[in-house]
């Protein structure tokens, strides 16, 4: 009688925790970083009619699909000479926060961009898998920017990812926003 | 010798006590233009606390980024492109119905002219070209009204996200001199005349924020102006702003106490 018990308390423990850990992941359902732009245009654009989006970073981890629950993105106004940025979560803006360093004229990110989820397929192809699985890593950011990290078409925006592992040097991807390939990678 | 240096040092210093820059820098703040008054004010940079952490690779990295960028300036110089863009197709309508509004009045401008010329009806065929015209310009109004309501429609479909700020009532200090509505580092300063000051305290709403700003929740910063009030705490006002929805934010000023930092204005918010 006594197990029985037992059994049934652990069951109900069981079934809340699971309620729970269903209810927490569904009240910030992750999204890819194109999801949320329009949402942080139109604030950018209330801000500063110029304004223009010159990077994008996950504000919370990515996860396999390329999706996060939160994103980042920055618009900068030259009109203004200040950049803006923009934490998104389900749907709303969390906060919008100006630069606390200037970015001198960043470029304006490419009108079309390959989305995260892409980016991240290819980059785990190339090779962030395997620096994954051998290293125990994981991908710590995932950014978007235009002529920083590839400068033999510095016209492109691209999206870095890196992954980080506390027994190997970092491994750095860049992926081509435009189509979605691979461009180069290294390490360090 | 000496005697030549003083007059040049005199001199010197004349000039500098009356040089532009001088007269410059003595200047409260720049004339308004189109309203907007800018004031200089040196302080420590005092950022907002961020509750969420944010682009932290950028934060952290920002030097090696810039680097990045300043090298690409170094290779290959800088450059905007200008794009030609794909007419919009609200642009057209207007250029539509501005072609149907010319061609609508120069057929009335000729209708006119031809009625003008028209003394006496000489027959019944005259009556039915009367009849004809009657009912020209009956289909010329219901095309009018077409395109009222075809812009109406433009019009209410393109609502952007906007917040209009309105206040009533007057605390027991008496009506303010001046409002201030402040977020982050822009600050609004609302001047009441004595009669704003009567109608406000006669029950009148006055509009004092009508602007675009950000879908997100807003930190509105308030404070009076006026006898009593010059040390008392300003009123913080938090204000959600949805996406594409007029929000009026109504505040009751009656509730406001200088003596009292914890008063706040009632508060009333509403979309449409």
């Amino acid at each position: 009688m006594r197990s029985r018990n037992h059994r049934l308390i652990f069951g109900a423990v069981l079934l809340v925790s699971l309620a729970g850990s269903r209810a927490a992941a569904g009240d910030h359902p992750p999204y890819s970083a194109a999801h949320g732009l329009d949402l942080a245009r139109s604030a950018a654009r209330s801000w500063s009619p110029d304004a223009e989006l010159v990077y994008v970073e996950n504000d919370e981890d990515v996860d396999a699909s390329g999706l996060a629950v939160r994103w980042g993105y920055l618009f900068y106004s030259q009109r203004k000479d200040e950049a803006r940025g923009y934490t998104i979560r389900d749907g709303e803006i969390l906060e919008a926060t100006e630069l606390e360093f200037e970015l001198q004229d960043p470029p304006p990110l490419a009108e079309r961009w390959v989305d995260s989820d892409v980016a991240l397929e290819a980059a785990e192809e190339n090779s962030g898998r395997k620096y994954r699985q051998e290293w125990n890593g994981r991908l710590s950011t995932m950014l978007l920017v235009r002529g920083a990290f590839y400068h033999k078409k510095p016209d492109l925006s691209t999206w870095t990812l890196l992954y980080t592992s506390e027994d190997a040097p970092a491994l750095w991807v860049v992926v081509s926003a435009e189509n979605g390939k691979v461009l180069k990678t290294w390490r360090g | 010798m000496k005697v030549m240096r003083i007059p040049l040092f005199l001199f010197l210093l004349g000039s500098l006590l009356l040089s532009p820059r001088h007269a410059v820098a003595n200047e409260p703040g720049t004339e308004p233009q189109n309203g907007v008054r800018e004031t200089l004010e040196v302080k420590r940079a005092d950022h907002k606390k961020r509750k969420h952490e944010s682009l932290r690779w950028l934060r952290d990295n920002r030097a090696f980024l810039r680097a990045q960028f300043d090298q690409l300036r170094l290779e290959i110089g800088y450059e905007r492109d200008g794009e030609a863009q794909i007419i919009d197709d609200q642009l057209l309508l207007l250029q539509q119905l501005s072609s149907e509004i010319a061609s609508a009045s120069d057929l009335i401008h000729d209708e006119t002219e031809r009625a003008l010329q028209q003394d006496l009806l000489m027959s019944i065929d005259e009556l039915a070209e009367l009849e004809a015209q009657l009912d020209l310009y009956e289909h010329l109004l219901i095309d009018e009204q077409l395109r009222l309501l075809a812009l109406e429609n433009d019009f209410l479909g393109r609502q952007g996200t906007a917040l209009v700020v309105v206040v009533r009532g007057v605390p027991r200090e008496g009506a303010p001199t001046a409002l201030l509505l402040q977020e982050e580092d822009t600050t609004l300063r609302i001047e009441l005349s004595p009669d704003q000051g009567q109608a406000l305290q006669d029950g009148a709403l006055a509009q004092i924020y009508h602007e675009f700003v950000e879908p997100r929740e807003h930190r509105l910063e308030l404070r009076l102006e006026g006898a009593g009030w010059e040390n008392a705490a300003p009123t913080f006002i938090d204000v959600e702003t949805p996406r594409d929805q007029l929000t009026f934010l109504e505040l009751d000023l009656a509730a406001l106490d200088p003596g009292d930092p914890e008063a706040r204005p009632g508060s009333q918010v509403w979309q449409r």
